[in-house]
């Protein structure tokens, strides 16, 4: 499932990012790529991007780019 | 002279460092991107002087955007690095390190916000990771200063480190493995800081908290600013600077040119320092005492939610609305910072990846968002009608700022860009550096804004005295009377917008005007002609085609929103 279907509070694992490799490029820099744990704080309530936390940090990410992160229920 | 590098992602505390190791001052927040071009200063290494340059803050030397490419130029021709590292965030910014050790510059490495990585529970053994890194590693606190001394020590015989290139897959599994060796993290439980973290992001929470905010700031800077105007500034002025002032009154000839250009027009025989628009008593009293307190009230109040780290959740829950004006939630920053200054404002536009983004909130900013000077006028020639009135002008300006947005989106082609965010933790900003950006802030305005603002009261004195205005005001006075019922002598101010809106809305001030005209023309001050020096900044950000769209949606919307509350209202 992609990311913006997942639920609030839920544990991810990334297990894809499709797209092009600048925007995989961007979204490594910041810590989340595939075998990566993230939380999704936010983003169920349709305002709004979704919003992860990853290790000590969040992350906003913009609809567009959260349909396109693949990830698994953990 | 050596050059050295400051390098590091962004909003690890690289302008900190800067400023530690230069004392130049430079505006540094909790969010990142703060420093869009680099800074250099110099800075002194063992009994020589060094160049300094504080280079953009980058994930990474891939060179996928702007910023890298930059980056990697600079290290061709680099004698040493500095590389500052967020302890709080170590996987990421070794990936920085790893990759700058393959470049083979000697180099140190400070681990910044050590006090709050400690404070979070993460251990690092520091002798662990020099050793794998080869280069000397130096914790710091760069707010306090803490560890710069020993860092500048440690730069002097920093070694050229001699790692060999790797692919980046494999970089990301070194990085990680020497994570899991040097740094331990000791379970702890959720904060009161982290569950506000959370609720402030989430639409259903997070909104409701927006608003309480954004209504407590303004009511705070409104506060502030009031009662720094009638409990020191006005008192201070009349008791210390009227004396001065009557005593030149007394050497001098009324009427006369330099009376007239000084002192300006007697009211009753008395001085009046709103009327008399002479450059020491308006020209000073508007500059000093009207609009300085508020300048003063705003920009405590921005560092204050800057350093908070406030802001990126703002921008995460305006996102969606920002996107149907083709921009992203990351654009209400420099809308926030325009509120103080357009140009600073107009500024950080650059922060923003398109240039269809980028014109898109340059307009609005120049168009829509009333800067600090212009509202303190604001509330000083409306605010004794009731507050109501200042608030009226207020929801115009947001009506055509909303709407503007959503028109341009529509008209123009492309798609606006999609966030991607990184939201720093909330930090208690520390009171040295709230004052220490205060001050910088405050700098700039006497510097830079003042000497404008008595400018401004010049040359309106001296058109005046060659009766350039009578000529200029019959012209354009049909526009004026007819479109937007207003007096003719307005005229002058809306033109004189031009130069400083503080010294437009004073000259208004003289004329008057009904509750009405007064809106009308206050909101079109606002949304008309950008000061000369938001124009000049246009220019250089836009571009002639650029700016000279943006001047033409100007001229637009001005004409149409004065008719309409000509109409309405």
């Amino acid at each position: 499932m992609s990311l913006n279907q997942a639920e609030d509070g839920q544990a991810l694992l990334v297990v894809d990012i499709e797209g092009g490799p600048h925007i995989r490029q961007r979204l490594k820099t910041l810590g989340i790529r595939p075998g990566v744990t993230i939380v999704k704080i936010s983003g169920r309530a349709g305002w709004g991007p979704v919003v992860v936390r990853h290790g000590r940090s969040q992350t906003a990410l913009g609809n567009g780019v959260s349909r396109r992160i693949l990830v698994a229920i953990t | 002279m050596r050059r050295i590098l400051l390098m590091g992602n962004p909003n690890v505390g690289k302008s900190v460092v800067f400023s530690r190791l230069t004392g130049i001052r430079v505006i540094s927040s909790n969010y990142p991107g703060t420093t869009v071009e680099f800074t250099q200063g110099e800075m002194a290494l063992e009994a020589d002087k060094a160049l300094l340059i504080d280079v953009p803050g980058v994930y990474g030397l891939e060179t996928s955007c702007k910023a890298e490419e930059i980056a990697v130029k600079m290290i061709e021709d680099a004698d040493a690095i500095i590389n500052v590292v967020d302890a709080t965030n170590l996987e990421r910014s070794l990936h920085l390190t790893r990759h700058l050790l393959e470049k083979h510059v000697p180099m140190v490495v400070a681990f910044n916000m050590w006090d709050e990585a400690r404070h979070q529970g993460i251990h690092i053994n520091l002798e662990k990771i020099e050793g794998i890194l080869g280069v000397p590693v130096v914790p710091t606190i760069a707010v306090t200063g803490e560890g710069i001394r020993e860092l500048v020590k440690r730069l002097t015989d920093a070694p050229v480190p001699t790692f060999a290139p790797m692919s980046e897959e494999q970089r990301w599994t070194e990085v990680g493995r020497i994570v899991n060796t040097v740094q331990a993290l000791t379970h702890r439980h959720h904060t009161f800081w982290d569950l506000l973290s959370d609720a402030s992001v989430r639409p259903l929470m997070g909104l409701p908290i927006a608003a309480v905010v954004l209504v407590l700031s303004f009511t705070m800077i409104r506060l502030i600013g009031e009662g720094l105007v009638h409990l020191a500034f006005q008192p201070l002025f009349e008791a210390l600077w009227k004396p001065l002032l009557l005593r030149l009154d007394g050497h001098m000839h009324p009427g006369g040119f330099w009376h007239q250009l000084l002192i300006g027009t007697l009211v009753n025989g008395q001085i009046d320092f709103v009327q008399s628009f002479g450059m020491l008593t308006t020209g000073l009293f508007v500059a000093v005492t009207m609009v300085f307190p508020y300048v003063l009230a705003f920009y405590l109040i921005l560092g204050l939610l800057e350093d908070f780290g406030y802001l990126p959740r703002l921008a995460v829950l305006l996102d969606t609305l920002m996107h149907r004006m083709g921009l992203h939630g990351w654009a209400i920053i420099p809308m926030l910072l325009g509120f103080g200054c357009n140009v600073p404002g107009i500024l950080a536009t650059r922060m923003l990846e398109s240039p269809r983004e980028r014109w898109i909130a340059a307009t609005l900013v120049s168009i829509a968002v009333p800067c600090a000077s212009l509202q303190a006028m604001m509330w000083g020639v409306l605010g004794h009608h009731g507050a109501r009135y200042v608030a009226g002008v207020f929801a115009i300006l947001l009506l055509v700022w909303i709407v503007l947005g959503w028109v341009l989106n529509a008209l123009l082609k492309g798609a606006s860009p999609e966030l991607i965010i990184e939201i720093p933790p909330y930090r208690l900003p520390s009171p040295r550096a709230i004052a220490y950006k205060l001050w910088t802030r405050i700098r700039q305005y006497f510097k830079e804004a003042v000497p404008f603002v008595l400018l401004g009261v010049l040359i309106v004195n001296v058109l005046d005295y060659v009766q350039v205005f009578d000529r200029m005001a019959s012209v354009i006075a049909p526009v004026v009377t007819y479109l937007f019922g207003l007096p003719k002598e307005a005229v002058l101010a809306l033109v004189l917008g031009f130069l400083r809106k503080d010294v437009a809305v004073g000259m208004l001030a003289s004329l008057n005007l009904t509750p009405k005209q007064m809106i009308i023309s206050v909101t079109l001050l606002a949304i008309s002609f950008p000061c000369i020096a938001t124009f000049i900044v246009l220019a250089r950000e836009l571009g002639l085609p650029g700016l000279l769209k943006s001047i033409s949606v100007m001229i637009l919307v001005s004409l149409l929103t004065g008719v309409a509350m000509n109409l309405i209202l």
